[in-house]
């Protein structure tokens, strides 16, 4: 019944232009529903993949304008997505934004070696933030 | 014969040799001790051979030469070999050619040994160090195989070294290079160019000597910078050698009371040499134990924060939807209280981050990424950022720019950013009214304009500070602001919030810039003021 209702309350993307979309790949489902509302809601388009490889399939298949990207993920961590994502012609170019809590700095010099273009703590930011960065980033 | 000094010193070489390859592979027991008790029996045979010309008449020059000759043969292949596989990356992706190199090597090894085309075995003595040999028409492309493994040994250690991101792997790389070229080059020159290139053979007896550099480069390696991590080896070698020496003295020993005498120190030395062994390996043991906590308990806070992280990050993000009113309108009561978790949400988040901070720097993991930035912009976007609480409490918070345009200075600004809202942070919790002023000022003598610093220092400087006319510090507290969990009487009063731990992370992370942060109160209701001094020129990591 709360999902129900949350849906519900929750706006729908506008459906007159044609909207962005944006990859989320996070293992977190409870936080991926989140950034989804909220995404939604600031009328983007999302798709969601739950690890690396799903990830990676969705980023050939649905090319999506931005992706936001974990780093502990199940299987192969996001650094792993990087790399393969970066070796992909049709997907190498997707601007990618790593959005995670583990903060360790070998692994965020690595992620900014394959072109991220930003590494930011989850706790840092709440979704309205979120949406604010995920903005800086997308074309329009 | 032997009393000979320079073929005493022949005999111990070639002993110290042996007993580091054959130490080093019985420690290591994988390819790349292999290898190198391939490159020091090689070397073994070489010097043995001409150890056997040096100390015997004519008739075991040929047996002399060929062994010398066969040992050289196999050198470079063995130097080739271990150069693939230590430590890593073979950078010229040779391991796929090893049973070819094997096949190059021994072809001539055996050709050396059972035929004349390389050399003819046919020695004779050439001044006081020399041999010279009857060369086989297949000598210049012996010459060329050497030069050519060795070369393509020493490219892939300088690309191990290029390539290597550990500072420890890089030294053991260049000291151990270092030593086999040396050795090689000066060994080379003895026995192989001066012969071939200007038939002159007077020092090829001296080409064992020039094992002295490999020798002295690993032993030194091994014990300074943990080569192979088998520290151990040195010792173990220097008490063998002693052992050694000894025995040959209690072998020549002229009367009983010497051979007693001699015997007893012998057992003596062995006891002792013992013990001092087990001591050392004790001491690697401990280590390689704490190298193995410090590693996991790393790990450890780097997956415990991000797990702890987790949940608050749901919190933080579902609270501020429903504050903002995402998934409906809410009471004004609901929308307060829903504040208050949030901000205590934001406490745990922080109390996460000083944590794995602290972890951090008392596990010397703090990694500084150094970059210009305009300190100006800096504290504009804190007090940005902080202006809202501020007004809340209805008291001033003012940035007082420099008159001329500061210089961006190289610091990690992740780190200094944390610093300043911390103290700007501090002042607003601290002030009931009034106001603060932060200020920022560059300096370029050691003359402060306004504040103290260090007695004595020069060079450019950048003081930030934050002064407020809020509740003042005693002074005996002022000292021990900066230590974890103190947060001066005046805090543990008025607020419980927060562990303590944010000024000494600030001190340490200023620290870690070259730089200072102080505080100053004339006391208790009287204001304070806190000071960070940031030295402008390249900062050390």
């Amino acid at each position: 019944m709360v999902v129900v209702a949350r849906a519900a309350a929750v706006a729908q993307p506008s459906q007159t232009t044609m909207a962005k979309t944006i990859l989320i790949i996070e293992d977190e489902k409870i936080l991926a529903g989140m950034y989804r509302d909220k995404f939604n809601q600031a009328g983007y388009k999302v798709f969601w993949a739950s690890d690396a490889e799903e990830g990676l399939k969705l980023a050939k298949t649905k090319s999506p304008d931005l992706i936001i990207l974990d780093i502990l993920l199940p299987g192969e961590n996001g650094v792993y997505f990087l790399e393969k994502l970066r070796k992909d012609e049709k997907s190498a170019e997707i601007p990618v934004i790593v959005f995670s809590n583990f903060d360790d700095p070998a692994i965020k010099k690595q992620s900014l070696a394959l072109g991220i273009k930003n590494y930011l703590m989850k706790t840092n930011y709440n979704p309205r933030d979120i949406v604010k960065e995920v903005k800086k980033y997308l074309k329009k | 014969m032997i009393g000979n000094p320079l073929n005493v010193v022949l005999i111990l070489f070639l002993a110290i040799n042996l007993i580091l390859g054959f130490l080093i592979y019985f420690k290591k027991k994988d390819v790349i001790g292999k290898f190198f008790l391939g490159i020091s029996l090689s070397t073994g045979m070489w010097m043995a051979g001409l150890i056997i010309m040096a100390l015997f008449n004519q008739n075991f020059w040929f047996l002399g030469g060929k062994i010398a000759f066969a040992g050289a043969s196999l050198i470079p292949l063995f130097f080739l070999l271990f150069s693939i596989h230590f430590p890593e990356h073979d950078k010229l992706q040779l391991k796929g050619f090893t049973p070819f190199l094997y096949l190059i090597g021994f072809i001539f090894f055996l050709l050396i040994v059972f035929t004349d085309q390389i050399i003819s075995g046919n020695v004779s003595r050439v001044g006081q160090f020399g041999f010279t040999d009857k060369f086989g028409f297949l000598y210049p492309f012996f010459g060329i195989y050497f030069i050519t493994f060795v070369l393509a040994g020493c490219l892939n250690f300088i690309g191990k070294l290029k390539k290597s991101k550990s500072r420890e792997e890089k030294t053991q790389i260049k000291f151990f290079i270092s030593g086999a070229i040396l050795s090689i080059i000066a060994g080379s020159i003895t026995n192989l160019l001066l012969p071939l290139l200007f038939d002159v053979y007077n020092y090829s007896g001296l080409g064992p000597f020039t094992t002295i550099f490999f020798i002295a480069f690993t032993a030194y390696a091994i014990a300074k910078h943990h080569l192979m991590n088998i520290r151990v080896i040195l010792t173990e070698v220097l008490i063998s050698l002693v052992g050694l020496i000894l025995i040959i003295e209690i072998i020549t020993a002229e009367t009983i009371l010497q051979l007693l005498l001699k015997t007893l120190i012998f057992l003596m030395f062995g006891y002792m040499g013992i013990l001092l062994l087990k001591s050392v390996y004790k001491e690697i043991e401990r280590r390689e134990e704490l190298e193995k906590l410090d590693k996991a308990k790393s790990e450890f806070i780097s997956i415990a924060s991000h797990q702890l992280r987790a949940p608050l990050t749901i919190i933080k993000g579902y609270v501020s939807m429903l504050v903002e009113g995402s998934y409906g309108k809410i009471t004004k009561e609901s929308r307060e209280s829903l504040q208050n978790v949030y901000q205590s949400n934001e406490r745990l988040i922080r109390l996460v981050n000083d944590l794995l901070d602290i972890s951090r720097i008392e596990t010397g993991k703090i990694e500084m990424v150094l970059k210009k930035t305009s300190l100006e912009n800096m504290i504009s976007s804190v007090i940005e950022e902080m202006g809202p609480q501020a007004k809340k409490k209805n008291i001033f918070l003012e940035f007082q720019k420099p008159q001329k345009l500061l210089p961006e200075i190289i610091i990690d600004s992740d780190k200094t950013r944390q610093v300043i809202l911390n103290l700007i942070d501090n002042a607003v919790k601290y002030t009931g009214k009034g106001g603060i002023v932060v200020s920022v000022d560059y300096q370029k003598s050691a003359k402060p304009t306004f504040v103290r610093t260090s007695a004595g220092e020069g060079g450019e400087k950048i003081i930030i500070k934050v002064k407020d006319t809020g509740e003042g510090i005693d002074k005996e507290d002022l000292p021990k602001l900066f230590e974890s969990f103190s947060r001066g009487r005046a805090g543990s009063r008025l607020f419980t919030e927060g562990a303590g731990l944010g000024l000494y992370i600030a001190r340490k992370f200023i620290e870690l810039h070259g730089g200072k942060i102080w505080a100053e109160s004339e006391g208790r209701g009287r204001g304070s003021a806190f000071y960070i001094e940031l030295p402008i020129k390249s900062l050390k990591k």
